[in-house]
Parts: C-alpha cells; sequence; structure tokens
C-alpha cells in the first residue's frame, strides 16, 4: 500500500488529484505571482456570428463574450451564483420587492464621453421594457419587453438614483437586470441614435468598437476605463481583442494548435471531440463552464398532436436520457432528471418522465384510442448541419422504437429562429434556459410575463405578444404560472425553493417541455494568455470563471508579445 | 465589325443580368410570409409598412424591380436590416470583394501558370510514360474536393509545419509578405482541382491540334518543336481552356464558400451565403446581379480574347 503512490503512478495520481481540484473548483490556473504586462493584442474564435447590438439583436454564447468587451451589465453574478452590484453602486428593495432603488456608480463614462447616471439607466431600461418603442424613440427591445414586463415604471428620484415598480415582488429582481449577461449598458446616444443602434455598440465596458461585421468584432483598449488592478495599473491590460466567427470546430482547434488564434470557445453540443483532444494538448490550457444550461425539446402544447397529454407522455418516454447522453455527448454531459439541472433553484426530480419504452407505447396507443389517429409529428433541423441531423436522427430512433413517426424538417438556423418563436413548430428543440436562478428560466415557462398585469404598457399594442412569446411550449397553466409568482414573492431561500420545486413537479408531470441532457461550453488558450479568473468583483468575490459567454476580459493579458 | 461584335456582347450581357435579376425579385414576390415580416418580425404593423414602402414592395413586382434596378445601376445595392437599423449592402461588399477578387485571381494565375505548361508537355509526349504519369496524376488530384486539399494543408503546413497561417486574411496594407502568407493555403485547395481541369482540357485540344495538316506542314519545313507547340499548336488549342477559365472566375467569386469559411478569408460567398441565411433579400438580389454581372463580362472577355488567339472564331461568330 505505502508504494501505491511511487513513481509513475504517483505523478499520475497528483496530476489527477491537480486536474480535479481544478475542476470541482473551476479555477484556472494562476499567473498571480507573475506581474501582468500590459499591451498585446489577442485573436479569439468564436462559434457564434454577429447579428447586431441593439435590444432585440441577441448575441449569442461566444459572440456575447465578445459584446461584453464592449458592454458591462448593472450588476454582475458571482462565482456563488447571487448577482451584486458592478455599474451600478448600490441597490436597496422595499420590504415586500416591489420596489427597487437602483443607484449608479461615480465617475463611470461611456464610450462617447457621455457619463453613466440616472438618466441614463432611465434610457436602458425604458428601452428594453419597450416604453421608447411606443414613443417611436427607440428600436424594438425584442425579447426583451417580455423579460422586463414585471416592471410597472422607472422613474429617476435623484441624479443618479433610478426607482423601479414592479407589479409582482420580485426577490430576484437583479437577476432580472442582469439576464444571464445580457442587459448590457448601452450608451443613450446608441439607443436613440436611429439607424446605428445595430451597428454601432457604444458602451463602457474595458475594450471600444474598432469595427464590426457579421463575422468579426475587433475592439481596441478603451484609455477611459473606470477600473485599476490592486496595484493601480489602469485596466484592461490588452491593446485590443479580435473575435473571429469561425462555424467549422476544425477551423478553431487548427488556428489554436497553428498559433493563428490565442483563444477559442467551445460548446459540447457536437464538439465534444474536439475539446478531449485540446485537453490532451500541453501547450493549451482548457477551462469549462458549470453544467448549467439545459437545452429543451419543446412540445408545443397548443397544437396537435402535443396538444394531448399521451402525445407529450409518449415522447417523453421514449427518449432514452442516457443512451443519448452516451451516444451523442460521448458522456461529456449529463443526462437530464429533470427540466433544469442540478444547480438550478427549479431543480426537482419529482414528475420527470423518464425513458420507458413500455409506457410509450402505452401513451401512444392512449393517444390513437382517444383521437383516432397514429401518433406522429415534424421536428426541425438545421438543414445542413450533420450535428443536428445526427441529434434528430438519434432522437427519431427512439421515437420509432415506440410507434411514434417523426418526421424531419430540414430547415435553416434562420428558418427555426423565424417560426419557433410564433410558436409555429409542433416540437422543436432549442437551449433557451440557463443558470441557477430562474431570471433566464421562468420566461420560458410561464403564459404572461407580466404577471397579468392588465394595464401594462404594451397590453394593448402589438407587443403584447412578447408575455407569451418566450414560452416555446406555448402552454397555459395558472396554477403553475402562481407557483413561480408565489415562490418569486418568496424571500427564505429554502422556502423559496420549496415552491419552485412545487412549480418544477408540475411542469414536468404533465409533460410540457422535456430535456434530454444538460450542456456545457469550453474555452481553450495558449500559454501565453494570462490573468484568466483573476480580477475579482469591484465589490468582492470572483465572478464565474467560465460561462456560456466565456470569460471576462478585463484583467487577460499576454505574455511574451 | 468589330463595333457590331462588341455591341452584341453588351447586349447578351443585359439580356443576362435582366433575366437573372428579375427572376430573383420575382421569387421574392413569392415567399409566403411579407418580407418585411421576416426582416422585422417584432417590429409594429406602422414599421413594417414603412419598410415595404422603403424596398419598393408595395409597387407590385415590375415597380419593385424598376425601383431595384434603379438604385442597382447607381450603385445602391440595397441595406441589410437589422432589427435596430440597417447597413448599406456597399459597405460590407467594399471588405468582401477584394478577398474574393484577389483570391481568384492568384488561383486562376497558379492554376494556369501550371496547367499550360503540363498541357502542352503532355500533349507533346501523349502514350509516352511523362504523359501517363501526367494524366493519372491528375486524374487523382480532380477527384479530390477542394475542401479536402485544404483541411491537409491546414494539418500539414499549418498545424505540424507551422509555416503558413491557417486563417484570416490580410490586405496589401498589412504588408506585402502578410498578404501572400494569408492566401498561399486557400489558393493552392482552390487551384490543385483547377490545375487537373485545364492540364485535361489543354491536352486533348493540343492532340488534336497536333494532328492538322498545318502542323506537319511546318514540321516539314523544319521549324523547331517548341516553334510549333507555342506559336503554332497552342493558340488554337486555347480556346477552351480560356472560356473554362472565364467559366470559373465567375464562380470563384460567389462560389468560394467552403475555402473561405475554411480559411475564414470572407468574402463575396460568404456574403451571399449570409443574406440567404439572414433572408436579407434585397441584399441577395444584388449579390445575385453582382456575380451575374461578372460571370457575362468574364465570358465576354474570353470571346475577345480568342478572336484575337484565332481570328477565325471571330469572324465565324460574326458572320453567324
Amino acid at each position: 500500500m505505502k508504494h501505491l503512490f511511487k513513481g509513475g503512478r504517483r505523478k499520475v495520481a497528483a496530476v489527477m488529484a491537480v486536474a480535479l481540484v481544478a475542476s470541482l473548483s473551476q479555477v484556472a490556473p494562476s499567473s498571480a505571482a507573475v506581474k501582468p504586462t500590459s499591451g498585446g493584442t489577442l485573436t479569439v474564435g468564436i462559434f457564434d456570428s454577429f447579428p447586431g447590438y441593439c435590444m432585440a439583436d441577441n448575441l449569442a454564447n461566444s459572440a456575447l463574450m465578445a459584446g461584453r468587451t464592449i458592454y458591462e451589465t448593472w450588476v454582475e453574478q458571482r462565482a456563488d451564483g447571487k448577482v451584486v452590484p458592478y455599474v451600478l453602486s448600490a441597490v436597496e428593495n422595499s420590504p415586500d420587492f416591489k420596489s427597487w432603488k437602483l443607484t449608479v456608480r461615480d465617475g463611470v463614462q461611456f464610450h462617447d464621453g457621455t457619463p453613466v447616471n440616472g438618466d441614463a439607466l432611465v434610457t436602458n431600461l425604458q428601452a428594453l421594457r419597450g416604453a421608447l418603442t411606443l414613443l417611436g424613440r427607440a428600436p424594438s427591445p425584442g425579447t426583451a419587453g417580455g423579460f422586463t414586463a414585471n416592471i410597472v415604471d422607472v422613474v429617476k428620484v435623484a441624479t443618479n438614483t433610478v426607482q423601479v415598480n414592479l407589479y409582482r415582488p420580485q426577490v430576484d429582481f437583479l437577476e432580472t437586470l442582469y439576464a444571464s449577461g445580457r442587459f448590457f449598458v448601452r450608451a443613450p446616444s446608441q439607443i436613440l441614435g436611429g439607424a446605428k443602434c445595430s451597428t454601432t455598440p457604444i458602451g463602457t465596458g474595458p475594450f471600444k468598437l474598432v469595427s464590426t461585421k457579421l463575422n468579426e468584432l475587433v475592439v481596441a483598449k478603451n484609455t477611459a476605463y473606470w477600473r485599476e488592478d490592486k496595484n493601480g495599473t489602469r485596466l484592461p491590460y490588452l491593446d485590443g481583442i479580435t473575435f473571429t466567427f469561425l462555424v467549422e470546430t476544425a477551423s478553431r482547434v487548427s488556428g489554436l494548435k497553428s498559433k493563428s488564434l490565442d483563444m477559442a470557445m467551445f460548446t459540447s453540443a457536437g464538439e465534444v471531440k474536439q475539446i478531449r483532444d485540446l485537453q490532451q494538448n500541453k501547450s493549451m490550457t482548457v477551462i469549462e463552464s458549470p453544467e448549467e444550461y439545459y437545452p429543451s425539446i419543446w412540445l408545443n402544447n397548443r397544437v396537435a398532436p402535443f396538444n394531448n397529454k399521451n402525445a407529450r407522455l409518449a415522447f417523453s418516454y421514449a427518449v432514452d436520457r442516457v443512451d443519448y447522453n452516451k451516444v451523442r455527448q460521448r458522456n461529456y454531459t449529463s443526462p437530464a432528471k429533470s427540466i433544469v439541472g442540478p444547480n438550478n433553484i427549479m431543480y426537482n426530480e419529482k414528475g420527470f418522465i423518464q425513458f420507458d419504452l413500455k409506457k410509450a407505447k402505452d401513451a401512444a396507443a392512449a393517444y390513437k384510442a382517444e383521437t383516432g389517429k397514429d401518433l406522429e409529428f415534424s421536428f426541425p433541423y438545421t438543414a445542413g448541419s450533420t450535428e443536428s441531423l445526427a441529434n434528430v436522427t438519434q432522437i427519431q430512433k427512439y421515437m420509432t422504437a415506440a410507434g411514434i413517426k417523426m418526421n424531419l424538417l430540414p430547415l435553416t438556423t434562420a428558418e427555426i429562429i423565424q417560426r419557433a418563436f410564433p410558436q409555429q413548430f409542433q416540437a422543436m428543440a432549442l437551449l433557451l434556459m440557463e443558470g441557477t436562478g430562474t431570471a433566464f428560466i421562468a420566461p420560458f415557462i410561464t403564459s404572461d410575463t407580466s404577471g397579468g398585469n392588465q394595464t401594462h404598457i404594451l397590453r394593448k399594442t402589438p407587443l403584447a405578444v412578447l408575455y407569451g412569446i418566450l414560452n416555446l411550449s406555448a402552454f397555459t397553466d395558472t396554477t403553475s404560472d402562481e407557483l413561480i409568482w408565489q415562490a418569486k414573492a418568496t424571500a427564505n431561500a429554502a422556502a423559496r425553493k420549496k415552491v419552485y420545486a412545487r412549480a418544477t413537479e408540475l411542469i414536468q408531470s404533465e409533460a410540457r417541455l422535456t430535456t434530454i441532457t444538460y450542456q456545457k461550453y469550453a474555452l481553450a488558450y495558449r500559454s501565453n494568455v494570462k490573468g484568466v479568473g483573476e480580477l475579482g468583483l469591484t465589490q468582492g468575490g470572483q465572478r464565474k470563471l467560465m460561462t456560456n459567454f466565456g470569460i471576462d476580459f478585463t484583467g487577460v493579458w499576454k505574455s511574451g508579445k | 465589325m468589330r463595333a457590331t461584335f462588341f455591341l452584341q456582347r453588351i447586349a447578351q450581357l443585359l439580356i443576362v443580368v435582366f433575366c437573372v435579376t428579375f427572376g430573383c425579385s420575382l421569387l421574392i414576390q413569392l415567399v409566403p410570409v411579407s418580407p418585411a415580416e421576416i426582416l422585422l418580425p417584432v417590429g409594429s404593423p406602422e414599421e413594417r409598412a414603412l419598410l415595404t414602402a422603403e424596398i419598393g414592395l408595395d409597387r407590385g413586382p415590375i415597380g419593385y424591380y424598376v425601383k431595384w434596378l434603379g438604385d442597382f445601376v447607381t450603385g445602391n445595392f440595397g441595406k441589410i436590416y437589422y432589427s435596430g437599423g440597417t447597413e448599406e449592402v456597399s459597405t460590407r461588399l467594399a471588405d468582401a470583394f477584394p478577398r474574393s477578387m484577389w483570391l481568384m485571381i492568384y488561383t486562376q494565375i497558379l492554376a494556369l501558370a501550371i496547367a499550360i505548361p503540363l498541357g502542352v508537355w503532355s500533349a507533346y509526349r501523349v502514350g509516352r510514360r511523362a504523359d501517363r504519369v501526367i494524366s493519372n496524376t491528375l486524374f487523382a488530384t480532380s477527384s479530390i474536393p477542394s475542401f479536402a486539399i485544404a483541411l491537409v494543408l491546414v494539418l500539414v503546413i499549418g498545424v505540424r509545419l507551422q509555416w503558413l497561417p491557417t486563417l484570416d486574411y490580410q490586405p496589401y496594407s498589412a504588408g506585402i509578405w502578410e498578404h501572400f502568407k494569408h492566401m498561399i493555403m486557400p489558393v493552392l485547395s482552390l487551384s490543385v482541382g483547377l490545375i487537373a481541369s485545364y492540364t485535361r482540357l489543354l491536352r486533348a485540344d493540343m492532340i488534336a491540334t497536333l494532328r492538322e495538316d498545318y502542323i506537319t506542314m511546318a514540321a516539314s519545313k523544319g521549324l523547331t518543336d517548341r516553334r510549333i507547340l507555342w506559336r503554332h499548336a497552342f493558340r488554337p488549342s486555347s480556346i477552351t481552356l480560356f472560356t473554362s477559365a472565364a467559366l470559373n472566375m465567375g464562380g470563384l467569386i460567389g462560389g468560394a464558400i467552403v475555402i473561405e469559411t475554411i480559411f475564414a478569408t470572407y468574402g463575396v460567398g460568404f456574403e451571399v451565403f449570409a443574406a440567404i441565411n439572414g433572408r436579407q433579400y434585397i441584399a441577395l438580389q444584388s449579390l445575385v446581379g453582382l456575380i451575374s454581372i461578372f460571370y457575362v463580362l468574364f465570358n465576354m472577355a474570353v470571346d475577345f480574347i480568342a478572336g484575337f488567339v484565332d481570328p477565325r472564331t471571330r469572324d465565324r461568330r460574326v458572320n453567324a
């Protein structure tokens, strides 16, 4: 026994232990002992393109990482999940959680030189909730209008302080304000700037726009940035970053290996093989996000066949999640046991329909007995994507085994998005829900994000569609809706978790939607990239090292320039 | 006579461009959902009405086409529509077009520079070992798709040897070596297939020409083989080669999307792909119009060159 860890085995064990600790604590290899140096540029390969920077232009995952070099958020999320002020300096809520006072930090300015103050905060919030769109002063808020529909009004109460009043009490309002890193601090000149809102991003971030197009974003150091490091050196360290959209995984991998790229981001959805390959490469560091991303199968509860509970049950019972995770995900992630993952406050295994072929066949037979029709539906996938085709073919295999006919529908990504939000598909796969809280969960599983507010500003306008547009399963369940709002009003964390668990159980037992596996993201970078995850937040604590929107570049530096 | 020839070609150009662009504009009218609804998915009815009027879709198929054409000929290629604003297509093209242009020019220069001597030599040595080696090698390389060659080049030259960058495009302003360094692998990937096809075309034509009586006459007069090959046989044998090259030039401008994606050079092909994917119909129509103009222009240029290379061709066409 005492010889067990001698020589090679000892080294292997030591390496494994370090790797285990690193993976569990989500910590990047530290370069804290070395003093950061300023200068140098990075080239980063990403897998999402840049559709624009206005409120309705949703930057996805790796493009969001790039966008967040220009933009910051009013609040930030710590590694422990708590949301804390960032460009705001203080937050104060009323005892009933229906009113929130937000105070903007002094001395922060936008890239165009204008100050960040109460007026800028009001402009941002009014643009997000669609108030400025109704006045014809700003472009459409897009889905943000749905996310912020619980806001009743936004009032400036002092130069730098704004009061936000809510219709329903919301303990986690700061999570909504964060929107998983998506609600940027935009300059009023951008929001009110007319035709340039989508093409000219103006934020407060450590980098400023140099140029942008669909496949590339180039940013340069913001010399007037408000943050300094602990030594008093003005941040950021880097002179600039180029983010290049590389849709081919192989291009990102070869770019890293040939040193054409300094860094590249990957997703577990179809890129597991490449992530594992890079993990074996000694000149590369690979960091991973937690498994906090929950791709859903949205079963359209409004149209046949999934307006029938037996049809929804048949689908959910038919999917062999363990097999799918092994075949399609190479066991890199975990098979789902709830519609959200274990890190999420809504996680509850009760009511979740697990694989059971016999029950799937019984439910399909019950559907036929009830409707006189065989269970058959169409399922879209991204035309031309072998990964997407392989994923849906695997699901089709499970359906066939259960006697369910699943027709594959090849469409472009744009077509899928186009038809997804008016809820035009019978069923579809899309990753929307994420995180540890419910700000990026609840809007997708409630029927009215305004909380039933009949006097809400969008109520009698065409934008009222935004209240329920995010719920791709198109179901209305007043009981689960009320449970979610009740949980949001519950101050005690343990009690809140219990109420959420009841809502989850109800949604799962009705098979409104289902999840097959969870997802995570990875970022690989070369050894000359330093400082990843080392810069803390202004009010103490660390950010999450790695998320679906990558890392924070403010404290990143480059050695051997 | 040359003026007539020129005018005929111009007329052909206009007819082809009209057919292509008008066909494209009719397709937009046939889209089941209003393009304004697609471009502004969460816009108000008023915003959509404004957009419809701006594009000209409220004027009917002919009115819309006339408006688009009026804009197109004055250099206004339309706009890319975002949720919060627009961007001129010409701005995108100003960046994308040089990338595709240089890629196409270098590819053609390299392919022709290798294919012409190989084709001539192969025809000259027809049936011999050299011909068999060249023919079989070219047959093998022509069956490898350009993306496969690209991936092998990336792996060997980019990743293993680290001689060349595997991604990105650099303009001349970044330095001549930087520019060429980024172009070598994309150009090689596209050239290999073309070299095979050009060599085989030229070889076949050269073999036929070398059997002509006037070649026998030239040989009997004691002219050197080099002079016979290059002065008397190559010129009339090169018409098919140059016609094929011209067709490929048009194709390479908008059709090198796979290579542009692998090497992240992102030229016109990528813009077409992005316009299709983003349902940017107006941009797509303008891009298709531009590509069709290039197709026809290159073909016209070849007709002129063919006329100079082999005057019989020009006379035959004019008399026909």
